[in-house]
């Protein structure tokens, strides 16, 4: 008795320890994304599963995760965007404190630039430079140099600093007010990286892009306060579409997208590859504006709620992405024209798309 | 007379803390298992005999009419061993639960049995039910294991007795009054690797008419270890930081005896923790948030015993307060968030038993419950009142236990369905029981579904449906060892399962009864004690395997995946063997592949682990005083792995621990 019962407990410990763990479900993909329809996918807020999405329009094929596949390791927490840059590809994780540059034909990430309290978007200058905004209160725009991975300048901006777009030599910046408020768009003189002006907008600017004009169109939010208990709406102002005209450094346009009221406050804006036509998303669905009219339309072009939109310039077709919620799949649709064309799965949380055009 | 925590056969088969003759810690009343009045037929199958103590013959509802399930209660050894851990720690090393951890002692746990989420296990403290009104779960680790007389799990309990979120199952934690106690003091201390150090101070005295229990403990860890952060280029070494925990509390509990059948009963649970929270993986962010939980729990009861009947009185008062703070949520000189949230339970149900005949009982009960919370994204305090009458019959004879029972539910806001259950337990043949039983479930929204704002719900359904339970129970006795051998397997249907979704324009999320989740499952487990004179042993082994099904999800119907973070399979098994003078022994626990999204991505997986633990401690005397010299060795393997994703958990760590007991009987 004794001895079978030492027997069992002998073997007991020997199948304990020498027990193992899972294996790594990664696997490793080919080159050649120098091209083709690159989604960011925030993922969930603290999951760490943002991830970027690959559509190759030639084969009409999607690959989710492709920054894990590539790296082994997954992009980030709160991907924000993925901006082109030459052959790199500058990725904003926002709640990792980090951008990754990758190499766009391989994906393979090159460097990361760490420590960065609240990164948002990043805009490509030129000749290895370019600038980030950060910052959930007061901002600041980080110049970076990404050929040695490093900030190598602080602007200090407004609050909660968003978008920016470059036109000329000036970049503007569009403070959001993060947690708190602003209406302005910071202009800053990318030759001194210097402020040289403070442009007031309208309430909660987050989106900004240059059309082909050479103008700049800012959305903004609009305001909304609740009272202490969350219940009634106290304050609120019409989201609006600003343009700002370049050469006067001063609003020339302001059209209200959105009435206070009507319990929505638009989050995108985007422009087409011709730079005419404006798509931004509103209450009742997508919305394209020819920028040279700059008159509101009375209807939307889609009937549908998407998290972002743009126009191929390869095909010239709307791609829009959608979220499902923060743990499953969101979706790209392709439309021509207002024609749903297909439907595929993407990463969690898609929110930004970016064009890439085989050179 | 002094005694030391050594753990040996009972004349009764079972286990008591007595350390030899003339020392009894319980009284040994037999009882059968299939009633809680004395046994009329002892022969019946002695090792169904339980020895509790004397006040907890009146047993709860819940397990009265519990015969047919699976019910698991630690082994002896290992709640003494694992004492200073908190009860997520202990409870996964004896039952099929699944444990959430976001990392190190301290750090949030919660628990789900049977392939459901933590919404579906409730917590009760002496009869009273622990969940949080605003998120409908218990966090594990705020609970100290040694504070707690006994802890059982029932698996898969009954709506219908349980009340809401029981589909999974319902852990029992227990405070009760040894009779023949008159001084019980112990000082227990720990240090361990991570800078933990841990304290605690039991006291008991009394009569066989009044006892009194206080209990103290004090918890401090910096959980500072290091990890490989395997989401950063080059996975990086580092150590984790922002970690640290500090948790102190109190327990008391009164028992009176009175005459005419009468007991009053009493206790105060008082209790602090701040617990950091660390950064993620992957993480350049350095955290500076924190939690601070505060709770208040008093309850007393009133019990009287008949001849034919028993009553009884339960009353208790909750409040608790929860402080998030994060200095750092958006960058240096951004500032401060912070959230509270303030809730209140005050509940009061009165119960009576009746004994239509020596084999026959009634059950009547009725619950009534006042429930307040108040936070800001509720838009101020928000209360509600609940009732709920239960009627339960219950038939015992010789080999075979049958119920029934009943509950009718009334909320202020939510229309809750009538709930019905059945089960027996038959004896096959000697020593082999076949269990039956079809339980009605159900989960009424937490305050957060229906009051956050924006978003929030007031007309959402309780989740309802029913489990199904089939199973064997085989218990074999020598003159040395009890073997005991139990196989379940069970069927689980969910429907109107809340989720929250974002809203048509993504503007903000609100919850909806739109998921239907199916369960299929097996849980099986073997336990065995044996003594060989010199040597007594016990170990076990125990295997679970759930398929979570859902099969709605929002407005689709889904391809049949897998719940997050359900493991498919889990196994736990360990030994220990032990004797006057020193113990020793392993436990292991393995948890399969998990899924984190919903559409069951293997990327995205997290793939299983293993963990092993091992312990070795010898009992000390000197002169008058009783203790023991113990060493835990937390994960053996040093093993990296993660139980939530992006949340490391530590590698092997060291506790040596010293405990002092003096004991008068």
């Amino acid at each position: 008795m004794k001895r079978s019962i030492f027997k069992t407990l002998v073997f007991l410990a020997v199948l304990l320890i020498t027990a193992s763990c899972g294996k790594d479900d990664t696997e490793p993909m080919e080159k050649g994304y120098n091209q083709g329809v690159f989604i960011s996918c925030e993922g969930a807020f603290n999951g760490n599963n943002g991830s970027i999405s690959w559509y190759n329009p030639e084969s009409d094929e999607i690959i989710n995760n492709l920054f894990l596949k590539v790296n082994g390791r997954p992009a980030g927490d709160v991907v924000q965007s993925l901006t082109l840059a030459d052959e790199y590809g500058v990725l904003v994780a926002n709640n990792s404190g980090k951008i990754e540059i990758v190499e766009m034909e391989t994906f393979e990430s090159v460097a990361v630039i760490t420590e960065l309290s609240y990164p948002r978007h990043f805009v490509y200058a030129g000749n290895g430079k370019g600038y980030l905004s950060n910052g959930s209160a007061e901002g600041e725009v980080y110049k970076i140099d990404l050929t040695t991975a490093s900030v190598t300048d602080t602007i200090e901006v407004g609050m909660g600093p968003e978008e920016m777009v470059i036109s000329g030599n000036y970049l503007f910046v569009a403070n959001s007010g993060g947690w708190s408020f602003d209406n302005t768009v910071s202009v800053i003189d990318i030759t001194t990286d210097q402020v040289i002006k403070v442009i007031t907008v309208g309430d909660i600017p987050v989106s900004v892009v240059s059309c082909s004009q050479g103008n700049i169109w800012v959305l903004c939010r609009g305001k909304v306060v609740y009272n202490e208990s969350w219940t009634e709406i106290i304050d609120e102002t019409d989201s609006r579409l600003v343009r700002i005209n370049p050469a006067t450094m001063s609003v020339d346009r302001d059209i209200v997208t959105g009435e206070k009221g009507d319990g929505f406050n638009p989050s995108w804006l985007n422009i087409c590859p011709e730079g005419n036509t404006l798509y931004f998303g509103e209450a009742d669905g997508l919305y394209a504006m020819d920028s040279d009219l700059g008159t509101a339309p009375d209807s939307p072009l889609i009937t549908e709620y998407f998290s972002y939109a743009g126009k191929d310039p390869a095909s010239g077709r709307i791609m829009a992405v959608k979220v499902t919620d923060f743990s499953s799949p969101g979706s790209l649709n392709i439309y021509e024209g207002d024609e749903l064309l297909s439907t595929m799965e993407t990463g969690i949380g898609p929110g930004r798309i970016v064009f890439v055009q085989k050179k | 007379m002094l005694s030391l925590p050594a753990y040996r056969l009972s004349a009764a088969g079972m286990y008591d803390t007595g350390s030899g003759s003339g020392s009894q810690s319980y009284v040994h009343i037999p009882v059968s298992r299939s009633g809680n009045r004395p046994a009329r037929q002892y022969g019946h199958d002695s090792l169904l005999l339980y020895t509790i103590p004397e006040v907890k013959i009146e047993r709860s509802m819940i397990t009265f009419f519990s015969e047919e399930k699976k019910i698991s209660t630690p082994d002896p050894v290992l709640k003494d061993v694992f004492s200073t851990a908190n009860l997520g720690e202990l409870i996964s090393l004896f039952t099929h639960a699944g444990i959430n951890t976001s990392g190190a002692t301290g750090s949030s746990s919660s628990v789900f049995y049977r392939g459901t989420n933590s919404h579906q296990t409730t917590v009760r403290w002496n009869g009273f039910a622990l969940n949080s009104l605003t998120l409908g779960t218990m966090d594990l680790s705020t609970i100290p294991s040694a504070g707690m007389q006994a802890v059982s799990v029932v698996h898969g309990a009954s709506g219908t007795v349980a009340g809401s979120g029981n589909a999974g199952g319902s852990i029992l934690l227990e405070n009760s009054a040894d009779w023949d106690n008159k001084i019980n003091f112990s000082l227990q201390s720990e240090l361990g690797t991570f800078d933990n150090q841990y304290f605690s101070v039991t006291g008991k005295t009394g009569n066989p008419t009044v006892q009194y229990h206080i209990f103290m403990f004090s918890h401090q860890a910096e959980n500072n270890f290091r990890y490989t952060d395997s989401h950063k280029s080059g996975n990086p070494v580092e150590t984790i930081s922002n970690n640290a925990l500090d948790s102190r509390g109190i327990i008391q509990n009164l028992f009176i005896r009175l005459p005419g059948g009468n007991r009053l009963e009493a206790g105060m649970w008082y209790q602090t923790r701040e617990k950091e929270l660390p950064a993620l993986m992957g993480s350049y962010l350095s955290s500076q948030a924190m939690q601070l939980d505060s709770t208040l729990r008093i309850y007393a009861k009133w019990t009287r015993s008949g001849t034919r009947s028993t009553l009884s009185v339960n009353t208790a008062l909750f409040d608790e307060h929860m402080r998030y703070s994060n200095d750092n949520l958006a960058g240096p000189g951004n500032g401060t968030h912070e959230s509270l949230i303030n809730s209140g339970t005050k509940t009061t149900d009165i119960n009576y038993r009746y004994w239509l005949t020596d084999n026959l009982s009634l059950d009547g009960g009725m619950f009534l419950s006042s429930l307040d919370a108040k936070l800001a994204s509720y838009g101020g305090k928000i209360r509600e009142n609940r009732a709920a009458a239960v009627a339960a019959l219950k038939l015992a004879l010789p080999g075979l236990t049958a119920t029934s029972s009943i509950r009718k539910e009334f909320h202020e806001n939510t229309r809750v369905p009538l709930l019905f259950s059945f089960g027996a337990r038959k004896e096959l043949i000697g020593g082999l029981d076949l269990l039956f039983s079809y339980s009605g479930q159900y989960r009424v929204p937490t305050f957060n579904d229906k009051y956050w704002q924006p978003g929030g719900n007031p007309d959402l359904l309780p989740e309802s449906g029913y489990t199904v339970d089939l199973g064997l129970a085989r218990r074999v006795k020598g003159n040395r060892f009890r073997l005991k051998m139990e196989v379940n397997t069970y069927m689980t249907s969910l429907k109107n399962m809340i989720q929250w979704l974002p809203s048509g324009n993504g503007t903000w999320w609100k919850p909806s009864n739109t998921r239907e989740v199916s369960v299929r499952g097996i849980e099986s487990s073997v336990s065995l004690r044996a003594s060989s004179g010199k040597y007594d042993y016990s170990m076990g082994a125990a295997y679970n395997y759930a398929s979570s099904v859902v099969r709605r999800y929002g407005e689709r119907q889904t391809a049949g995946n897998q719940l997050l973070y359900v493991p498919g399979h889990t196994g736990s098994a360990y030994a220990n063997v032990y004797n006057k003078r020193a113990s020793a022994g392993l436990t292991g626990t393995f948890t399969g592949k998990r899924f984190t999204s919903e559409d069951n991505n293997p990327l995205l997986s997290m793939p299983s682990f293993f963990i092993v633990n091992a312990h070795a401690g010898y009992n000390l005397r000197l002169r008058d005083l009783g203790g023991r010299l113990q060493l835990r060795v937390m994960n053996l393997l040093d093993a990296q792995y993660q139980v939530v994703r992006a949340y490391p958990m530590p590698g092997r760590s060291f506790h040596l621990g010293l405990t002092i007991e003096f004991n008068h009987y």
